[in-house]
């Protein structure tokens, strides 16, 4: 670091401009020494919140004995709140280092310091002895607001050695406390403290916060007490969710054993979904409890009265006996949204095909949505080419394609009936019935095709141009020839599919005769969607040139370049994919995406260079697309610097997106360094998804760590490791032993 | 060519958010992914993967077939004639007829409908200024915008189908309607006459432009981010003849909360004016 850029970089962080210091900071990150340092601490103090946020980023990366004492003093600063705040997030982001000083703060003698601290414990990854430590503070604490804070901080260590102090503090009888413990044992989430706390529903000053508490509980047990409540005339919004949070997790066997338990529940439970000027959150609340206690006609009430605050989703919950009645009255409402919440709750699964009778829906949207989900071969052929023939854009397309295969899977051409009308379509007169009948062809191959192409060819219609030039390059029946006499049609999209037809063929090993990369050139300076396919195609017709093609497309404009780094992974061309590397920390952020998707194709030693970089990358879409990356790439070898690269990230990752696709990388490449990391992520509430697969992942490959962590997680994630641990025993056990 | 539904990835479900909120300022909630999975299906299916088909729609102009399919599968167009019956009146009996007054007997009622959709909001505003004996004696105007072509062009086509009419009586039917092909009505040429359609987003309008006597914008600010929703408000505000009013959905009110505008209490609505 040359002393002109530092000077540079202070004059920077001065500035009265806020975007200025911003700038400082960020670039203050990249900067090591105590001089940087000192600098970034001083802009904790900032006025603007953007420049304190940036500097605890830059710092967090840092976290020396300095640093800490700099976040101690902040803690005190009691005339700049910023400056407060600040210190806390970063000893927050401190690890075991900054939660040593904010387990110091809790002795301090101002109430305000240690409510502060307290607000920020435990920090990640709390041990059973910051349990014990927070517990001790509390116990000791005379300050009532100190003292809720460092509850609910107990609670927030999500550990059952959490439990009994809390529980400890319900039976102090001080209404102030009590809140907070019930907030607390809610934020452990551990379904067994159900029974501890519901014996206060009698307690009328209580009975809000401990429906609050097992609202968050999820314990199956608590559903009786409260349907019994609820039976007896006690209906509001927080018994409401309370009891969907209860019945939601119990198994079908109680939640038939509970309908007898309310019977009046029907006629309840509709009077608040039907009433339009009830609070939308209990609205919705009961239209998930009449669909889970599968009272009479629910599917139909739903439908009727809804949308609620999350649309339709109360129909997810139906049981699937009601599948039909939800059918048929979605069928009975103009509105396409019911119809269009069971496409998304049933289609790919294995009830996809009950999705039928949705076909004859009046919304278009619907149907082209029902075609494009049910099994292929599902949809009568005669029906099929009635829904073609109706020529609406927004289904034709998915008809074309639902006719191009039947449920054997069979090609096209061995497929009379479907391709005989197919041709028939693609024969007639120009519409989206013609497009949509020319894309699902081309697959299709024989002179008829050739001749209903040819005839799309010279059609008045661009667009059937467009389609007829897409399916001639799938198949093989058009020369290269015909492809290049597209590029000097008139409307662009036929000639960017052209393009994208040449780079096709390229891309299946038929390099196109008399056509090179050069001819693609010319092009690049076309309308951006041609432009972007001359890119393309210009990486596919490289051949050994390509590496070098590559480097020369990342200078292009950004259209091209992009098509270009998407290219690669087409081509499967490692060697292309190293020129790649260059752009992952391009300033364009959708170029830095691609080279990094680029290196899907890329060998071992250019990943690990590259994506643990790219990981760490300021840009939540870049981390996204590295780890996605990772998650699509054969498993690196063990101890690797990807292994190690996504566990930090694991612990590092604010943004959801990115650790959803961070835990869909865990499954292939995590390593045992990943296991403690994915206990965090396993503790939360309503942890992603993908969460219990790589831990059922990382328990197939290291079963004594997450054995381990099974035996010294909080509560959540006890039970997660647990069914983890017991799906991969299972798995294991099912594998053949060697003879 | 079809089988198993195809996926739309986290990742790639993210780029089709930033591609719509850059290109037209619409956020696509979190939500949306399983919709526009099976929305755009076909469309994923024939250019290979959902991955590819941003890549085309990446380049793809905003008023082009294809971007307007991914407007359709993003943005909700669901709407029907006399949605909302207390616009049209506070539209019909006091507006109308207060800028009418202030406009002189020459003058002209000019009325925007942003965000038409497919112009059911537009022509019930004909309808019922007919009803009210306003027109066809009287000069107006009324212009739908709406940023995806195809409504645009459904709009255009006047025909509607039982989900668009859903509202509409039996009397009004045979009023303003007459039958067309396929169980559709077609709105009688005398009531399309005064609509004008144009595809372009809201986001795109000039500041200085048209001035309109009232312009209808509902549900149309909940799609936007918060930049582009300030920016529309201010280009919505500066499109007003002077006494102008501004009607928002109920839903859109906090954005205008944050703005220059006053709220006016009419006998059956709430409007804005500057």
């Amino acid at each position: 670091m040359s002393e002109d850029r530092m000077k540079g970089l202070a004059a920077g962080a001065a500035s009265a401009d806020a975007t200025e210091r911003w700038r400082a900071a960020v670039e203050l990150s990249k900067v090591k020494g105590e001089e940087a340092e000192d600098l970034l601490l001083g802009l904790l103090t900032d006025e603007d919140y953007r420049v304190r946020e940036r500097a605890v980023a830059s710092l967090s990366r840092r976290f020396t004995p300095r640093v800490a004492s700099a976040c101690a003093l902040a803690l005190a600063d009691d005339a700049n709140a910023g400056h407060r705040a600040a210190g806390l997030a970063l000893l927050a982001r401190g690890g075991a280092a900054g939660r040593a000083v904010l387990l110091g703060a809790l002795q301090h003698p101002s109430a305000d310091v240690r409510i502060s601290a307290a607000t920020a414990l435990p920090g990640a990854s709390p041990a059973a002895s910051i349990v014990s430590a927070i517990e001790a503070a509390a116990r000791r604490e005379g300050d009532p607001n100190a003292r809720a804070a460092l509850l609910l901080a107990l609670g927030r260590t999500g550990r059952r050695e959490a439990i009994a102090p809390l529980l400890a503090a319900l039976e102090e009888g001080n209404f102030w406390l009590q809140v907070h413990a019930l907030e607390a044992l809610g934020s452990v989430g551990d379904p067994e403290i159900a029974p501890r706390v519901l014996p206060l529903l009698g307690n009328e000053t209580l009975r809000q916060a401990v429906l609050h508490t097992l609202a968050h509980l999820r314990s199956p047990v608590a559903a009786e007490p409260l349907i019994r409540r609820a039976a007896a005339g006690e209906l509001d919004p927080f018994l409401l969710s309370a009891i969907r949070s209860a019945l939601g997790a119990a198994p079908a066997s109680t939640l038939a054993s509970l309908r007898p338990v309310w019977p009046e529940a029907g006629a309840a439970l509709l009077a608040v979904v039907s009433d339009a000027e009830a609070d939308a959150g209990m609205r919705t609340d009961a239209a998930h409890v009449m669909a889970l206690l599968d009272v009479p006609n629910a599917a139909l009430a739903i439908v009727t009265h809804g949308p609620f605050h999350d649309g339709y989703a109360a129909l997810r919950s139906l049981a699937r006996s009601r599948r039909e009645e939800a059918l048929l009255g979605s069928l009975q409402v103009a509105d396409p949204e019911p119809a269009l919440e069971l496409l998304d709750a049933l289609r790919g699964g294995p009830d996809a095909p009950t999705l039928l009778p949705l076909l004859v829906h009046p919304s278009p949207t619907v149907r082209a949505a029902v075609l494009s989900s049910v099994p292929a071969g599902l949809v009568p052929v005669p029906d099929l080419i009635d829904v073609l023939a109706e020529d609406d854009p927004e289904t034709a397309l998915a008809a074309a394609l639902a006719l191009a295969a039947d449920e054997t899977g069979a090609p096209i051409d061995q497929l009379p009936k479907r391709r005989r009308a197919l041709l028939d379509r693609a024969g007639g007169p120009d519409g989206p019935g013609r497009v949509a009948a020319l894309t699902a062809l081309a697959m299709a191959d024989g002179p008829d095709v050739e001749a209903a192409l040819r005839g799309a060819l010279v059609s008045q219609d661009p667009s059937v141009r467009e389609a007829a030039v897409a399916a001639a390059a799938n198949g093989r029946r058009l020369g290269e020839h015909e492809l290049v006499a597209r590029l000097s049609d008139e409307p662009p999209a036929v000639r960017a599919a052209a393009l994208r037809g040449i780079a096709l063929r390229a891309e299946r090993g038929e390099m196109p005769a008399g056509v090179t990369w050069r001819d693609a050139l010319v092009f690049l300076v076309d309308e951006p969607a041609v432009a972007a396919a001359a890119g393309a195609a210009v990486v596919a017709l490289g051949g050994p040139e390509r590496p070098r093609l590559v480097e020369e497309m990342l200078a292009q404009e950004p259209a091209v370049r992009v098509s270009a780094l998407e290219e690669i992974e087409r081509t499967g061309d490692a060697e292309a994919a190293r020129s790649a590397v260059a752009a992952t920390g391009h300033d364009d952020t959708e170029t830095a995406c691609a080279a990094v998707r680029a290196l899907v194709v890329a060998d071992a030693a250019t990943v690990d260079e590259a994506l643990p970089h790219a990981l760490r990358d300021e840009r939540p879409e870049l981390r996204s697309a590295a780890a996605e990356t990772i998650a699509l790439r054969p498993a690196p070898e063990a101890g690797g610097a990807l292994g190690t690269a996504v566990a930090e990230a694991l612990v590092s990752e604010r943004d959801r997106h990115v650790l959803r696709s961070l835990l869909l990388a865990t499954i292939p490449a995590g390593d045992a360094t990943a296991v403690e990391p994915l206990t965090l992520v396993l503790a939360q509430e309503t942890p992603p998804l993908e969460a219990e697969a790589a831990a059922e992942a990382l328990a197939e490959r290291f079963p004594e760590a997450c054995r381990l962590a099974w035996n010294h997680a909080p509560a959540r994630a006890e039970r997660r490791w647990a069914r983890a641990l017991s799906n991969a025993a299972r798995r294991r056990g099912r594998v053949p032993r060697a003879s | 060519m079809t089988g198993r539904p195809l996926e739309l990835a986290e990742t790639v479900f993210r780029l089709y958010q930033d591609l719509l909120r850059r290109r037209t300022g619409f956020v696509l909630a979190d939500a949306q992914r399983s919709r526009l999975e099976s929305r755009l299906g076909a469309e994923a299916r024939s250019a290979g993967s959902f991955y590819q088909l941003y890549g085309r729609l990446r380049n793809e102009p905003a008023d082009s077939p294809l971007f307007g399919r991914l407007l359709d599968a993003a943005v909700n167009g669901e709407t029907y004639f006399f949605r909302d019956p207390a616009s049209l009146r506070a539209l019909a009996e006091e507006i109308g007829p207060e800028r009418l007054l202030a406009a002189g007997h020459d003058g002209v009622l000019d009325v925007w409908s942003a965000g038409c959709a497919t112009g059911e909001e537009a022509y019930s505003l004909s309808i019922v200024l007919h009803e009210r004996g306003i027109l066809p004696g009287r000069k107006v105007r009324i212009l739908g915008t709406d940023l995806s072509p195809a409504h645009v062009r459904r709009a255009r086509s006047a025909v509607y189908g039982p989900q668009s009419l859903r509202a509409t009586s039996p009397e009004r039917l045979r009023e303003s309607f007459e039958p067309a092909e396929g169980g559709h009505f077609r709105l009688k040429p005398a009531l399309a006459t005064p609509v004008l359609f144009e595809a372009r987003s809201i986001l795109d309008e000039p500041a200085s432009g048209p001035l309109f006597d009232a312009i209808l914008c509902r549900n149309v600010l909940i799609y936007l981010d918060q930049e582009a929703r300030s920016r529309v408000v201010d280009v919505l505000a500066s499109r007003l003849k002077p006494g102008g009013y501004i009607l928002l959905g109920a839903s859109d009110a906090l954005a205008a909360a944050a703005s220059p505008l006053t709220l006016v209490r009419l006998s059956n609505d709430v409007a804005y004016r500057r």
